[in-house]
């Protein structure tokens, strides 16, 4: 009776979920409305909310440079976090979303990606200014790395080190690890190092000036805006746009804008360019 | 189509199944605890015992007033600090990581439980009229013995109801110890969820697993309540 | 890192700002709470059939399973469902799907709440009841529910301060709330001062919860007085 009882809610749930189609609306002007899921877990400078609380950072400039470019649609935007986001994609209440998306094949069969990255996120480990002997991953297999997230992408590059190397990282999880917490249990000698954006990194060492310096830089990420499924005709759109933004220098210019280094340039040639950390 | 895959949430149950021991500890241990020292602050309540009566409403007013998540963070990132700021003072050489996310976890979700059941006892003795302890005295028990044999046994039968809810309420609460790196049955099944997005999938699995811990406890809550009611009038078998 | 006197008003303004939504996903849910926990009860007390089943697997569902995946199956399941018959309300405010959805978890706890308090009042006060020539409807409305109210009132007060802490779930789909606000206000900090600033949010959550238990105090006060003989 029970079984049975679970097994109709079963059901009922999975027909809920996937008896999906995409939802579009109409403007007053004939636009299409496109409902972009943007990620409450703000992460500047990528996204940040305004005194208003809405949504801005180079995420939101970049949507509104290719909103631009295609006037057939509207973009609205709706804050949520993420994990509600890509379900909100999976089940077509929202056409895209947005957050710095790292691309996998697990991801890729399940969300659309368009085929040109709009930005690059570049992944790092932060040390304490005396340590020299970490420099990459492959360092971190008897040290401690402080504290990750279970979700993001900064771990999925971590879980994929750990399946395809022995030994593997060993990972202390922890939700929405705090920053702070972690750069200063690397200051204090409690971990050996931060695996983190270095963006994020250079923004907190303005305010807290510890006694940190980058090890190494793990790798260039590049970051993708996902749709639902069914909307190749969109991606392909918003993709042939991001090209053309890319070589007409809208996109380096906003990148320098909001970064401070043009990260569509090679990595080699952005530690030319000072990206330095000593 | 961006619909359900079953056949991916089927293979992750045996793993997601691997944090039921995690989620059942800090239930119990929270369950346990918690009822023991809820019930003595109770009586502090019930009686306005000088001083320990207000810190008891001070008490269960904060832990029941905040947020557990926040309760979860004070303690996990508050005690090493609290431990950093001793040894700076005294010239101490404790370690801060001394605690495991286990243990903070165990002491977090206990005093948090503590805080609402002593609000569950309370009422379940005060429902329970004052007159039967009178004529408990008056045929010659003492008030412990008047409590013991005759308030309590009643009391329980009516917070049963009320510990039913509490204690499935704490099943799904111990999700929370997910956010210090109790790998519990939500932990697991997020970080399963992550590497493909499949967040849905996961989710419901873990919502089918606590559906189905909470129906078996439901199954043996329904029982004892039975039981007790059926032994009304001899409550004390049960108590 | 440590924040200023200006920085702390700063942030204690910003987080305040949220504060009207919160209250207001408070109220409005549980005035829908209640009506479900009665009717609920009433249907459970009665068992009144097939009702009497259907309520059951509800409140064992509902009380069963993590809120957020209830939120979710309210917010994207329910649109998808009515949209195959033709009805669209994606366009629906996100309040209401958190409203409707925080009523039918909290009218689920709260339908255990009332059904227990009746219960324990006791058959024979009905009996008697009767055998002094009263109606139903009236043992009910003066012997039956102010009992069952005081009984009550700790646990509804209980209900009301989870459902408080429920509300900061509506960030989630993006409602901008007191905790909503707190998490933004973090994230443009990378997470620097997260310890301070829970603490803060902790005092915020704290001073609200306060406020509800002196009302439900308030109202235990003048129950008391009107029914002194009875317990105390």
């Amino acid at each position: 009776m029970k079984a049975i009882r679970i097994l109709f809610v079963m059901v009922v749930l999975s027909v809920l979920m996937s008896g999906c189609s995409g939802v579009q609306g109409t403007a007053n002007d004939g636009k299409e409305i496109i409902q972009v899921a943007v990620s409450a877990e703000v992460n500047p400078p990528f996204l940040r909310n305004d005194e208003n609380n809405e949504p801005t950072g180079y995420d939101i400039e970049y949507l509104k440079a290719v909103d631009e470019r295609l006037p057939q649609y509207e973009f609205k935007y709706v804050w949520g976090e993420e994990e509600s986001n890509l379900i909100g994609v999976g089940a077509g209440k929202f056409d895209m979303a947005i957050n710095w998306f790292f691309s996998n094949p697990e991801r890729e069969e399940k969300f659309l990606y368009p085929e040109t990255p709009y930005g690059y996120s570049m992944t790092g480990l932060i040390v304490h200014k005396d340590t020299n002997n970490i420099e990459s991953l492959d360092d971190m297999t008897d040290k401690e790395l402080a504290p990750v997230s279970a979700s993001g992408g900064l771990r999925s590059i971590l879980n994929a080190y750990n399946e395809q190397n022995d030994p593997p990282i060993p990972l202390t999880t922890v939700d929405n690890p705090s920053n702070e917490n972690n750069l200063k249990r690397v200051e204090s000698g409690r971990s050996d190092a931060v695996f983190l954006n270095i963006t994020t990194f250079e923004a907190i060492q303005k305010n807290l000036q510890l006694d940190l310096k980058v090890g190494g830089i793990v790798s260039k990420e590049p970051v993708y805006v996902v749709f639902q499924p069914d909307h190749e005709e969109l991606a392909e759109e918003i993709n042939h746009v991001t090209e053309e933004l890319i070589e007409d220098g809208t996109l380096p210019e906003l990148a320098e804008k909001w970064f401070g280094v043009n990260f569509f340039d090679d990595l080699e040639d952005i530690s030319v360019e000072g990206f330095q950390y000593e | 189509m961006a619909g359900i895959d079953l056949q991916f949430a089927l293979e992750q149950v045996p793993k997601i199944l691997q944090g039921v021991p995690y989620t059942l500890l800090v239930t119990i241990v929270a369950m346990i605890v918690g009822l023991v020292i809820g019930t003595i602050l109770a009586f502090f309540r019930i009686y306005r015992v000088p001083v320990l009566h207000q810190l008891t409403v001070l008490f269960v007013s904060f832990f029941r007033g905040t947020p557990l998540i926040v309760q979860l963070f004070v303690f996990f990132y508050g005690l090493p600090m609290l431990i950093l700021s001793l040894n700076d003072t005294f010239q101490w050489g404790l370690n801060p990581d001394i605690m495991s996310p286990l243990v903070i976890a165990l002491i977090a979700y206990s005093i948090n439980s503590a805080s609402y059941l002593t609000e569950v006892v309370r009422s379940a003795i005060q429902s329970v009229d004052k007159g039967q302890l009178e004529a408990a005295k008056a045929v010659g028990m003492t008030t412990f013995q008047g409590m013991y044999r005759i308030i309590l046994p009643q009391a329980f039968v009516t917070a049963l109801p009320n510990l039913g809810n509490h204690f499935i309420m704490l099943i799904k609460a111990s999700a929370l110890a997910f956010t210090i790196g109790i790998m519990d049955v939500l932990g697991i099944s997020r970080v399963i969820a992550n590497d493909g997005y499949r967040f849905l999938e996961t989710y419901l699995v873990a919502a089918l697993i606590y559906w189905l811990l909470s129906i078996i406890f439901e199954i043996i809550l329904a029982r004892i309540e039975k039981r007790a009611r059926t032994f009304e009038g001899r409550a004390s078998n049960t108590a | 890192m440590t924040f200023g006197l200006s920085d702390w008003i700063n942030i204690l303004g910003q987080v305040l700002d949220r504060l009207p939504l919160t209250l207001a996903m408070l109220v409005v849910s549980l005035i829908f709470a209640m009506l479900i926990g009665i009717v609920i009860a009433f249907i459970r007390i009665e068992k009144i059939p097939v009702l009497h089943q259907l309520a059951t697997v509800y409140l064992s569902f509902t009380r069963s399973t993590p809120l957020i995946v209830q939120l979710f199956l309210v917010y994207f399941g329910i649109p998808q469902l009515l949209l195959t018959f033709g009805i669209d309300i994606n366009h629906w405010s996100r309040f209401v799907f958190v409203v409707i959805t925080f009523s039918l978890h909290t009218g689920a706890y709260l339908s255990e709440v009332f059904r227990s308090s009746y219960l324990s009042v006791g058959k024979e006060q009905l009996e008697a009841a009767y055998s002094v020539g009263m109606t139903y409807p009236q043992a009910l409305r003066r012997i039956l529910i102010p009992q069952a109210f005081r009984v009550a009132l700790p646990n509804v007060g209980n209900h009301t301060i989870e459902l408080l802490k429920d509300t900061a779930l509506a960030f989630t789909i993006g409602i901008i709330d007191i905790m909503g606000q707190v998490k933004l206000i973090l994230g443009n900090n990378y997470g620097v001062g997260m310890f301070q600033i829970y603490v803060a949010i902790a005092v915020v959550y704290w001073i609200i919860c306060i406020l509800i238990e002196l009302v439900i105090l308030w109202i235990e006060r003048s129950q008391r007085k009107k029914h002194a003989g009875i317990s105390n």
